[in-house]
């Protein structure tokens, strides 16, 4: 076999492990945490619908608070009107329930966005590297039907 | 030689990695258990913070990514995780005392990692400093082939061959050596000969005096030891009973008078028994001779009609000399207490001579002329008969243990067809009675 091809191949193959495969991993970290983020807002969400819907956000309730190593102490929330959301890069800011929906509501929307795009880049890094497993087999000289 | 070179270089390689695997799990865990000790210290600490306050304003979490504003309430009263999804509601200083144990446990647990990596390390060490690079011995290695292993069977199956006619030759020779009857008889004198031969040397080797040498014989030597000693004590000891008879019919003061004298007679006596006893039982030495299996047989029959007639003459013997005591109480104080090794009262004899006994089997050579007697007192009622014994002998300040041997033994031999009917009357109630298990036994009782 020719030597240039064989190096050519060595490229390929290194380019497709060191590369391709290192950034699918990548987008794929990402993608998992966009779906865990949009689980939460979503669980955020029926939690504050449950809240309206026994009025509770007027009566306030009592819950368990984890103090660390799962010792929980008993809390008791006076006003549930208002709820401190995050709004990212450790902000929080303080709304009424209903806004809070309505931002949870915007928020889900732009993970969605986001989920899409990284799907796509999934995809194209997929296709590239098949697009160069196809090409080392033409160079080592196999057949295309196979 | 490359191979081999190659697969120890592998094996290297592949230590190497288990090592370091081994490591850096060991960092893990160590990471986990530190996080978890700090975690728990962070715990009590906030703990004994919140139990000072009736309340405690704070942020609600609800869920990770939204807050709502609320406070502590029943700061004493926390709820702990015991693990897979169990709760305990512990006061403050329970739940605090809770963490202190989980913190100790995750010292124990830091402790044993730090002592693996210990290990692991200098398991590390040894490695790269090439501690097995310069050994001496290699592997053995035969080099063989086919052929060469059909030659050595062939050989070998010559040369079992061999051996198989050699030995069928020699047992040829020896079936015809006895195959008349001369022959035999002439081989059973050859062996007659060297018994005796060797009967003889033994003989003269022992230098044994004391005892008759016609009747020694081997196995025997022990056996006519014992009866020789028995006999002369039990003569001594009917002299002397006699002795304490007369006396004791002569009334308190005779007695008194004639005490001490009576006393240092029987002492005189007794260790004169004492030193005959010790010296012949260090001459009776045990033999081991080996003989044809025909003249043992001849000779274990000899034996068992020497010994059934001795036996005999020893039963007329004792029945003959009925043992009759009779006594007085003295008018000596009562003695409630006494030390050392003198006998005055009968506690004195169950403390000196009821010693814990071995189960081991006793050899005659080691036979302690004091101890002997506690070997056949093993019944209760011998017991009895030993104080009333004792409570005769009670008046005269000491007890000879040849007195007391004699007594015990005429009992024992009396008492030889008592004892086999008991046991086996024994024998047919537990024929009767099969075994029953613990927990059958058990049921019956509770019915």
């Amino acid at each position: 076999m020719n030597p240039d091809i064989q190096k050519k191949i060595l490229k390929f193959e290194t380019f497709v492990n060191d590369v391709l495969k290192e950034d699918l991993a990548q987008l794929e970290q990402k993608l998992d945490a966009k779906n865990a983020d949009i689980a939460e807002f979503l669980q955020l969400k029926a939690m504050i619908t449950t809240f309206k819907n026994n009025g509770l956000d007027k009566s306030g309730f009592k819950t368990q608070v984890d103090i660390g190593q799962n010792f929980f102490i008993e809390a008791q929330v006076s006003d549930a009107s208002t709820i401190l959301l995050d709004i990212g890069l450790g902000h929080y800011m303080e709304l009424s329930i209903d806004d809070a929906v309505a931002v949870i509501n915007v928020r889900v929307k732009l993970l969605e966005q986001q989920i899409k795009h990284f799907r796509k880049e999934i995809a194209r890094t997929n296709a590239h590297i098949k697009l160069i497993l196809l090409g080392i087999r033409e160079l080592q000289g196999f057949d295309d039907k196979m | 030689m490359n191979l081999e070179d190659d697969t120890q270089k592998v094996q290297r390689v592949l230590l190497d990695e288990a090592l370091t695997k081994g490591i850096q799990q060991n960092e893990q865990q160590c990471k986990i258990w530190t996080d978890y000790k700090k975690g728990h210290q962070k715990v009590a600490e906030t703990l004994q913070i919140f139990q000072k306050d009736l309340y405690v304003n704070c942020m609600v979490p609800i869920g990770k990514r939204a807050l709502m504003k609320g406070k502590l309430i029943h700061t004493n009263e926390i709820l702990a995780c015991l693990g897979d999804g169990y709760f305990a509601k512990y006061s403050a200083s329970g739940a605090a005392a809770l963490c202190e144990r989980r913190i100790q446990r995750a010292d124990e647990m830091l402790k044993k990692l730090s002592t693996e990596r210990d290990l692991y390390e200098t398991k590390m060490m040894v490695i790269e400093n090439n501690v097995f690079e310069d050994y001496v011995g290699r592997e053995i290695v035969e080099h063989w082939n086919e052929d060469q292993i059909v030659e050595w069977k062939k050989k070998h199956r010559e040369r079992e061959r061999e051996y198989h006619q050699k030995l069928a030759k020699v047992r040829q020779e020896e079936k015809k050596k006895i195959e008349t009857e001369e022959d035999l008889f002439n081989r059973l004198d050859q062996l007659e000969i060297e018994e005796e031969l060797a009967e003889f040397n033994r003989l003269k080797d022992e230098k044994y005096e004391l005892l008759n040498e016609d009747e020694l014989e081997e196995g025997e030597c022990y056996y006519e030891s014992e009866n020789s000693s028995d006999s002369e004590e039990e003569e001594e000891e009917e002299e002397g009973e006699e002795e304490e008879g007369g006396g004791g019919g002569g009334g308190g003061k005779e007695r008194e008078e004639g005490k001490e004298k009576e006393d240092s007679k029987e002492d005189n006596k007794e260790a004169a028994g004492i030193n005959q006893l010790k010296v012949e039982i260090h001459k009776v030495k045990k033999l081991v001779s080996f003989a044809e299996p025909e003249d043992l047989l001849k000779k274990e029959k000899e034996n068992l009609i020497k010994e059934k007639e001795k036996s005999s003459k020893n039963v007329v013997d004792s029945e003959e000399d009925v043992l009759r005591i009779e006594f007085n109480h003295s008018k000596n104080k009562l003695v409630t207490k006494s030390d050392g090794n003198s006998i005055e009262t009968p506690a004195d004899i169950y403390r000196l001579f009821s010693k814990p006994k071995s189960i081991l089997k006793r050899s005659p050579n080691d036979l302690n002329p004091e101890q002997a007697p506690i070997e056949y007192s093993t019944d209760e009622e011998e017991e009895e008969e030993e104080e009333k014994e004792d409570d005769d002998n009670d008046d005269e300040d000491a007890v000879k243990p040849s007195a007391y041997e004699t007594v015990v033994k005429d009992i024992k031999e009396k008492n030889t067809v008592e004892v086999i009917k008991e046991v086996l009357e024994k024998k047919q109630e537990s024929r009767d009675t099969r075994p029953i298990s613990k927990f059958k036994k058990d049921r019956q009782l509770r019915l």
